[in-house]
């Protein structure tokens, strides 16, 4: 029985460390953001998360390699995360940011106007 | 003895004085980099939740204590609980230690715009030049050059007269605007509150105006939703809406108490929050703008990009940007001069209101004459500011902001909280409240106390804790001349701390004022 648990537990473990053994380096990341550029027609949507790993690796495990690969392309990494319009998503929160602080003000100001004047409550 | 106070000649005076005390240079160079750092457009939701649940409440506090007991920061906190006017003594102390260096940087923006002016005529700017590949790497050098960085193991640098000459500067129009009361102050921040919003807009609009502008405002305004769920973005908002607002440095109960105690608080602590928040909103637009202009130019990600924050920014990247727009550099010179005023205008009230905070305190605590306690302060301030006028100069900077600007004031603050949440009898709490909410044209609630009792105490204490362990782990990996920073930092800290107290205890004995928390000069 006690041997049976070994036996599972290893069994059990095999294929985890083998996908630990498997994880991507630093240059895998940025060789699969290189390929991924390499294919053309990316835009900033397809790229962003492989630029986030990449960039990512590259904080966490420098490697002098992935780093000379990566300023290799980084003008096509800068072309891919350009965004030439503002997404709609952007727009909403401009506005949203807008709209509570500025109307915020805004409003704060109307109410001093209606009942303060120039003190608090009752002031002239 | 009753004494005549000096007053604000109209609300919209105090109003304004206020707001530009808060907004500062952190609503250009801090605000936009942080949320750009914590989910962009994401990122306003937390800040904004910060906003009303840490940075009013607190700043109706100050405007309370000020409007109620009509005294700077240690009469106020004196006239609250006699024990605790140590606690104001610190807060102004450690504002007047800020204030140092805080002119330093103005120092620095007077030598940028000088040198914006000599290169309208020369026909090119001085931080013209081959591009870098992530961003302003000739500026980098000009800046190093402008403030004579030191070379190696120099232990000091060399002395840079330029910054002196601009540290001289700054302080005269301290001394001028603060010397003649809170009068002049009034007419003053007429001038310094509107500019730089002027400027602001006139930049924000050449910025948004520039190729590729829009690829900037992206990175700033389009939300990453699964950023909210990162604690550190939270604590980022709450450390931007705390230190943007002046609050915990004592300006603000000086100030208020320069009002009629029938004034208003709630509201005006609302317009001053908002007035703040919008005019860092707004400078979003005119650095990321600019930033994405410049990141087109340099065929490089924006988030690849050095110094979209801080110093880096103001002084580095966004001159970088401005020499690169195609206008002729005398346009080039007068948009650069422009950032550099609106900098000196967005920096000099500040400067002067932590000044005024702890003139006011001095004042009211040693009944002597404003023109002498500023003059004092101001050679003070000269003096000691030139130590940073070294090479040497911006690391000590670095090194005392980060005990005074993120230690010490997250510390006053919590402490501030907590004495008039927590430890100040309820009764007096009751007090304050009513009073508040008698003469204020909104009101306070449950929600107010539930903030002050719980949620900003919780924030501080969290912010402090990870301040700290922050440092520590600085101090350790760098091993520059900062080690042992943490432990000097301390005792600095609790020498103010100490020195507050026997202030206090030194006087307290001459008994200023019969009773505390009374009508006795207001």
């Amino acid at each position: 029985m006690h041997r049976a648990t070994i036996l599972i537990l290893v069994l059990a473990l095999t294929p985890a460390v083998a996908l630990a053994g498997e994880q991507p380096t630093t240059l895998d990341r940025v060789e699969r953001l290189a390929e991924h550029l390499a294919k053309g027609d990316v835009d900033f949507d397809s790229t962003n998360e492989l630029y986030k790993a990449a960039k990512k690796a590259l904080e966490e495990a420098p490697d002098e390699k992935a780093q000379a690969r990566y300023e290799e392309i980084r003008p096509q990494v800068a072309d891919a995360m350009r965004r030439n319009e503002l997404p709609v998503s952007a727009w909403i929160m401009g506005v949203f940011g807008a709209t509570l602080m500025w109307g915020g003000l805004a409003f704060c100001i109307g109410v001093a106007r209606k009942k303060g004047g120039s003190g608090g409550k009752g002031a002239a | 003895m009753a004494e005549q106070r000096e007053r604000w000649q109209s609300r919209t005076a105090f109003i304004m004085a206020a707001v530009g005390s808060a907004i500062g240079l952190g609503n250009v160079w801090r605000f936009p980099g942080q949320a750009f750092q914590n989910g962009g457009g994401a990122f306003f939701v937390p800040y904004f939740i910060a906003l009303l649940t840490a940075g009013i409440p607190l700043m109706i506090v100050e405007y309370g204590l000020g409007s109620r007991y009509q005294g700077s920061a240690p009469r106020s906190y004196r006239r609250l609980d006699k024990r605790f006017e140590w606690v104001g003594w610190w807060a102004v102390l450690v504002g007047l230690m800020i204030s140092f260096y805080y002119c330093i940087i103005l120092a620095w923006s007077w030598q940028f715009a000088w040198e914006s002016v000599v290169g309208m005529f020369n026909g090119t700017l001085p931080w013209t030049g081959a591009a870098g590949d992530s961003g302003g790497s000739d500026t980098s050098a000009f800046f190093g050059q402008v403030l004579g960085t030191p070379k190696g193991d120099e232990p000091v640098g060399e002395f840079n007269y330029g910054t002196m000459f601009g540290l001289a500067a700054t302080w005269i129009c301290v001394y001028l605007a603060i010397a003649k009361g809170v009068h002049r102050v009034g007419k003053v921040v007429m001038i310094t509150v509107p500019l730089p919003l002027v400027i602001l807009l006139i930049l924000a609009i050449r910025g948004l105006t520039l190729p590729n502008s829009m690829d900037g405002l992206s990175y700033y305004l389009a939300p990453d939703w699964a950023k909210l769920q990162d604690p550190e973005v939270w604590l980022a908002a709450y450390s931007q809406v705390f230190f943007s607002l002046s609050v915990g440095w004592g300006i603000l109960i000086a100030y208020a108490s320069f009002r009629p105690k029938e004034s208003d608080v709630v509201n005006n602590a609302y317009i001053t929050s908002f007035a703040n928040c919008g005019f860092s909103f707004m400078a979003g637009f005119a650095v990321f703008s600019t930033l994405g202009y410049l990141a087109a130019a340099l065929n490089t990600p924006i988030p690849d990009m050095q110094g979209i924050q801080g110093g880096a920014l103001a002084f580095v990247t966004y001159p970088e940007a401005i020499s690169r727009i195609d206008m002729g550099v005398q346009l080039q010179g007068l948009l650069a001069l422009g950032f550099f005023v609106m900098l000196l205008t967005l920096g000099i009230d500040s400067a002067f209101s932590i000044v005024e905070a702890v003139a006011a305190a001095m004042k009211d605590k040693f009944n002597v004459s404003r023109a002498t306690v500023v003059r004092g302060l101001c050679v003070g301030g000269f003096l000691m500011g030139l130590i940073y006028c070294f090479g040497r100069g911006p690391e000590w900077l670095d090194i005392t902001d980060g005990y005074m600007g993120n230690y010490g004031l997250s510390l006053v603050a919590l402490i501030q909280c907590v004495l008039v949440a927590w430890i100040i009898p309820k009764a007096k709490l009751d007090d304050l409240q009513r009073n508040i909410n008698d003469r204020s044209e909104l009101s306070t609630g449950v929600m107010w106390r539930i903030c002050l009792k719980f949620i900003t105490p919780a924030v501080l204490i969290w912010g402090f804790y990870k301040t700290t362990m922050k440092m520590i782990e600085q101090d350790v990996d760098l091993k520059i001349i900062a080690f042992g920073a943490v432990p000097a930092g301390m005792v600095i800290l609790l020498a103010f701390m100490l020195q507050a107290i026997k202030t206090t205890k030194d006087r307290n004995e001459e008994g200023e004022f019969a009773t505390e928390g009374e009508d006795d000069d207001a």
